[in-house]
């Protein structure tokens, strides 16, 4: 018994002393700590599930997302997205329509925030040994 | 009495709890922001000086990327910092590179971390609001279920709505409308206490009230989706029959406390792929229109409580599901979709066909919570134009609604509500003693909805204050309450400890039939130990 009370005692001081951090601190969002984009989870009109990657690019056209494929979704087709370690105001929500606010918020969270296109693009696919970039509009 | 299997984490709740006050304890909430970096054009000088002090990245045009984590100075057309190098899509194998000529950078994006203010201050005084009084109510709480509002009616503080159920994570956030029954005090004003009196943890992001002048002989409710309806003459119900056969038109006839449940029997009978039970209404003489409001008075029963805790919430991956599962847009999702095919209360016309053959219903109404009682309308069609006669069928998962009463209105029209804006948030006791403040942070919080919450603990209270206009004395106002945020549920030590699951949990029939079993087992008791166990507030 006097072990636990102990035990207790010493856990309630470090809580005492310790106080806590919330959130997401700045240590704790890939993108900040390497050459990563943030982990994303975005959901396509018309289907039941997640799909979960890597936010490679975002631009007019939509995001790109680097899953088992590398993929293009436009904006019409996607639902939702939902980013990891980052607020809601990173998020893409139900209905909600994107703006070029929104996508210049999203775009520093991707591995190219520059845009995925041309030399880039072939030098992306020819690595990942993707022939194409797979569309889904 | 102490619920079985709650102590152990009930006296750790205590002891920090406790601590927590003495100490004033501080804790802040972090959020991350990117943010683009103008880079000094061509023309720009040489000796142009730019420091960085947060997390920095710089994307060559090779593709390849440089990371300078602890920050950078732009100067000498350079990026100059201790950088990491990364090839094109290459993570693993980083070289040191401690400059970088802006001519080759396509852009630059700084993360910056930053504290929030005003949710860190709330959350500060929220922690050290809990009393000793209050921390002893937490050995025996099992009282749950979102936040909770009171009003002064002149005869004490009285329960009035409570917000959001069952939203309990932030996928699920959720608006909410409820009918106050308030009075305007000398200053034209609406005082209410907002209270966290349950093992949660609530993010309220905006609070305000709906008024709407009327007729005195009709009421404004919100409607099944939470839009206002002015409804009156509402007609008796010539019959009023649920699935057992049972004349239940004594229960609904008024608001009186004699409520309707289930019949045994029918719960007893509920199992997977037949869980319902219904309530067939039909009134006569209706007046003139094309639509009727069916106008409830009801809250739920434990039966959605008991789903939640021992179901959702009764592994020892509960703690997953909190944060993890329920935050995965398709895992919200799936369970939002069975749950709005499962429960809450689903409303049919006699003689309306439905709009396509997957649809099940022509109006559904949300679960409300097993706090307050909900008065609330479900707008429907009639079978034609200026129809006398309709019948109406709810149905519902069975025992999962207590119902103080059920009329049909034939007139309903739609009103125009003005907002009354929440003009201070005061706590009454703080933390650290002293007279009642006004908590600007908690009003900023509240002000919109938009990415402030007000966050509150367990035995936390405070006031709010509406400034109103005077009302004019040939008609009624009503005021109701319009307020949006979801809650998180505290892992009980018993969940852990005793377990109700050790399989995943899936949404589904049988979940509910599981839930029912348990419910039937275990109602008086857990009704007794719910309603008696809120955490006091201070």
């Amino acid at each position: 018994m006097r072990r636990i009370i102990t035990k207790s005692m010493t856990l309630c001081m470090l809580f005492v002393t310790a106080c806590f951090n919330w959130g997401n601190p700045v240590d704790k969002v890939a993108p900040a700590n390497g050459p990563q984009g943030a982990r994303v989870a975005i959901r396509l009109r018309g289907e039941n599930g997640d799909r979960v990657g890597e936010l490679f690019a975002v631009d007019s056209v939509g995001v790109t997302v680097r899953e088992a494929r590398l993929i293009r979704v436009s904006w019409a087709k996607l639902a939702a997205m939902d980013v990891k370690n980052m607020g809601s105001a990173y998020d893409v929500g139900l209905g909600e329509t994107v703006t070029a606010e929104k996508r210049a918020t999203l775009a520093p969270l991707s591995r190219f925030p520059q845009g995925l296109s041309g030399d880039l693009l072939r030098s992306v696919l020819s690595t990942l040994g993707q022939g194409a970039l797979e569309e889904v509009r | 009495m102490r619920v079985p299997g709650v102590r152990p984490i009930g006296i750790a709740l205590f002891v920090l709890a406790t601590l927590a006050g003495m100490a004033g304890c501080v804790h802040k909430i972090w959020v991350t922001e990117a943010h683009d970096v103008s880079l000094p054009g061509k023309d720009a000088r040489r000796d142009a000086f730019q420091y960085i002090n947060s997390p920095l990245r710089a994307h060559l045009t090779d593709g390849s990327t440089v990371v300078f984590s602890q920050g950078a100075t732009i100067r000498g057309g350079q990026i100059v910092g201790t950088g990491m190098a990364y090839p094109l899509l290459d993570d693993l194998h980083s070289t040191v590179r401690d400059r970088v000529p802006l001519d080759s950078v396509v852009g630059v994006e700084a993360f910056e971390g930053k504290v929030l203010m005003a949710q860190s201050v709330t959350l500060s005084i929220a922690a050290s609001a809990l009393t000793g009084a209050a921390t002893i109510a937490l050995l025996k709480a099992v009282f749950g279920s979102c936040p909770t509002v009171y009003a002064d009616t002149g005869t004490g503080a009285v329960l009035q709505a409570e917000g959001f159920s069952y939203a309990i994570a932030p996928l699920l956030e959720n608006r909410d409308v409820d009918p106050l029954n308030v009075r305007v005090d000398a200053d034209d004003r609406i005082r209410l206490e907002l209270r966290n009196e349950a093992l949660e943890t609530h993010f309220i992001n905006h609070i305000e009230l709906l008024a709407v002048r009327h007729a005195k002989d009709a009421v404004v409710i919100p409607d099944q989706g939470g839009k206002l309806v002015e409804v009156g003459l509402a007609a008796a119900l010539t019959s009023a029959r649920d699935r057992s056969g049972r004349d239940v038109r004594v229960e609904l006839a008024r608001a009186d406390s004699q409520l309707f449940a289930s019949a045994p029997a029918t719960v007893n009978s509920a199992h997977a792929g037949d869980l319902d039970d219904w309530i067939d209404l039909e009134a006569d003489d209706l007046p003139n229109g094309d639509s009727v409001a069916v106008v409830l008075r009801l809250r739920n029963s434990l039966l959605n409580t008991v789903l939640l805790y021992d179901g959702i919430l009764g592994g020892r991956d509960a703690a997953d599901w909190m944060t993890g599962g329920l935050q995965n847009i398709g895992t919200a999702l799936d369970v939002s979709r069975w749950y709005i095919r499962t429960m809450g209360m689903h409303a049919t016309v006699d003689g309306v066909p439905l709009p396509a053959s997957t649809v099940r219903e022509h109006a559904r109404l949300s679960d409300v919570g097993p706090i307050a009682f909900r008065d609330v309308a479900i707008v429907l069609p009639r079978s034609r134009k200026d129809a006398k006669h309709v019948r109406v069928r709810l149905r519902f998962v069975a025992d999962d609604w207590r119902i103080d009463r059920a009329v049909i209105a034939g007139t309903v029209s739609r009103p125009t509500p003005s907002t009354v804006h929440l003009t201070r948030v005061v706590v009454p006791n703080p933390a650290h003693g002293g007279p009642a403040v006004a908590d600007t942070a908690a009003l900023r919080a509240l002000a919109d909805a938009d990415d402030r919450y007000l966050q509150t603990q367990p035995g936390q209270r405070m006031t709010l204050e509406f400034a109103t206009k005077p009302a004019a004395g040939d008609s009624t106002t009503s005021y109701l309450i319009a307020w949006q945020g979801w809650y998180r549920e505290w892992i009980r030590g018993s969940w852990l400890a005793n377990p109700t699951r050790t399989t995943a949990w899936v949404p589904g029939d049988s979940a509910v039939s599981t839930a029912l079993t348990r419910w039937r087992s275990k109602r008086d008791g857990l009704e007794r130990a719910f309603y008696s166990s809120r955490i006091p507030v201070r």
